[in-house]
């Protein structure tokens, strides 16, 4: 029984790990476009 | 008017095919390759054959498919001829079925090429031919028209031929299923069940579907 | 505003996810037969639940996107068929396990889970595509047609793979067939699916921040090589 809860837990777990670093990703990579827009020689 | 542009269609695929065979030998040479290491996989001699040879069989077809189908859009990359055939007057539809029917008729050959094959390793020759043409006639329409769309969609990706089969096997299932379980049948002399009618139905279904997603594909 | 839902949504989903566990431990006593491994049932039937109506969602989200070739429209596909396969994975894990302990194996052929498993690998290839195309009209043009496409087909594998023999208990939930569950036994599963659906609407909303943060990333870059 653990292990099958565990594993649900561990699914939706990953899944929220993944969903936060690809927002870290996105975050970053906007600011990094908005700078080369806005500062275009850099 | 649509018919004869299906047809100039069709006939151009299979011209350019009859003229380099690239689909056809690579997909023959790769259904018997197929064919002789299923031998290996299970025991060829035992009479259990007659229960999951056909499964071996609709298999192979599936995947000698797949290097039919990859062509299928592929073929017009070079020098731009997919998106001259898109402007063209033909409309998307007689482009789709025209591709289908001659993807068909190109699946089709090396599936009576690899039938024998499989006749002769699986010891299972003659079948009864009428009702076993009946459903490679039905299930081979229903693979290519699946296929046949998948091809226009993944032909412009990148990975494009690892994208064609994760994409297509999986919409292929349920006439797979339905296939072998028909010819199941057939090769063991039974009546073929009603499996004839959902293969009917999912071939009118997904004709329908088929042409109505084509101009969204190809056009947008 | 969004922040505040989310925020909202979270508490309540987290405080309602709490209680229902006080209650599926600590209340119920293990069921007659299985012991306390039916446990399992109050993850199991919600996330399969949210799973299916997810996919279903994603399909008519996609003809949305058809009818009115509105981005958002596809945006919110997107966002709500990823949310869905991981319930779908959460049910077909949690299902295995379950299996393993009460039918002796991991994996039984029947119509249900095989069936599932089609309509996971289907969705499974529909985010590959959705990755395989960079272009942002071209995919979700691609992505609502295999969406449409895939869920007629699952529908179909579901009815097909019926033929075969089955070993997945027929239903126990009393909107099918009144009920074959003591009553204090299924509330929870409604309850956990609340719990889920509004966790499941947080995980989707989180996800169309980021396909916005994509679109402008798109749009600046566009810019960027304009200038």
């Amino acid at each position: 029984m653990l292990l099958g809860l565990g594993a649900a837990w561990l699914i939706m777990f990953i899944y929220v790990v993944l969903i936060m670093l690809r927002e870290r990703k996105l975050r970053k990579e906007l600011d990094r476009v908005r700078r080369m827009v806005e500062n275009p020689n850099k | 008017m649509f018919l004869r542009q299906v047809w100039t269609v069709a006939a151009k695929d299979l011209h350019s095919e009859l003229r380099t065979k690239e689909a056809w030998n690579a997909s023959i040479a790769f259904s018997v390759v197929i064919l002789l290491l299923f031998a290996f996989a299970f025991d060829p001699s035992s009479e259990q054959i007659r229960e999951f040879g056909s499964g071996l069989l609709w298999m192979t077809y599936a995947f000698a498919g797949a290097l039919v189908l990859n062509r299928s859009f592929a073929r017009e990359l070079q020098n731009d001829c997919l998106d001259a055939l898109i402007a063209s007057p033909v409309s998307s539809a007689a482009l789709f079925v025209g591709k289908a029917l001659a993807n068909f008729t190109m699946l089709f050959a090396v599936e009576l090429f690899s039938l024998p094959v499989f006749g002769l390793f699986y010891n299972t020759w003659p079948p009864r031919f009428a009702p076993l043409f009946l459903v490679m006639v039905l299930g081979t329409w229903a693979l290519t028209i699946i296929g046949t769309l998948f091809s226009a969609l993944t032909v412009n990706l990148r990975l494009r031929e690892l994208m064609l089969p994760t994409l297509v096997y999986p919409m292929m299932i349920p006439v797979l299923i339905a296939a072998m379980t028909i010819t199941t049948n057939v090769l063991a002399g039974n009546p073929m069940g009603f499996g004839m009618r959902f293969l009917v139905a999912f071939d009118i279904i997904f004709t329908l579907l088929a042409v109505v997603f084509v101009d969204t594909v190809l056009v947008g | 505003m969004r922040e505040k839902i989310i925020i909202g949504l979270a508490i309540f989903a987290a405080g309602l996810l709490a209680w229902n566990m006080n209650t599926i431990f600590t209340q119920l006593p293990d069921e007659l037969n299985q012991g306390a491994i039916y446990r399992i049932i109050y993850f199991h039937v919600p996330a399969n639940i949210l799973g299916m109506s997810g996919f279903g969602l994603g399909m008519l989200l996609s003809i949305g996107y058809l009818v009115t070739k509105d981005l958002r429209y596809d945006a919110l596909a997107a966002s709500v068929t990823e949310v869905s396969l991981v319930f779908a994975s959460i049910g077909l894990a949690t299902g295995s396990i379950w299996a393993r302990i009460i039918w002796g194996v991991w994996w039984a052929w029947d119509y249900r889970l095989t069936s599932w498993l089609v309509c996971w690998l289907i969705f499974g290839g529909y985010l590959m595509l959705r990755r395989a195309v960079d272009e942002p009209i071209q995919r979700a043009r691609f992505a609502a047609v295999v969406s449409v496409l895939g869920t007629v087909n699952a529908y179909i594998s579901y009815k097909s793979i019926e033929w075969w023999n089955t070993q997945h208990p027929q239903p126990v939930l009393s909107i099918r067939n009144g009920g074959g569950m003591a009553p204090g036994m299924e509330a929870p599963i409604w309850w956990n699916l609340l719990a889920l659906a509004c966790f499941s609407a947080i995980l989707v909303m989180v996800r169309m921040r980021q396909e916005a943060f994509a679109r402008e990333i798109d749009t600046l870059r566009r810019m960027a090589h304009a200038q």
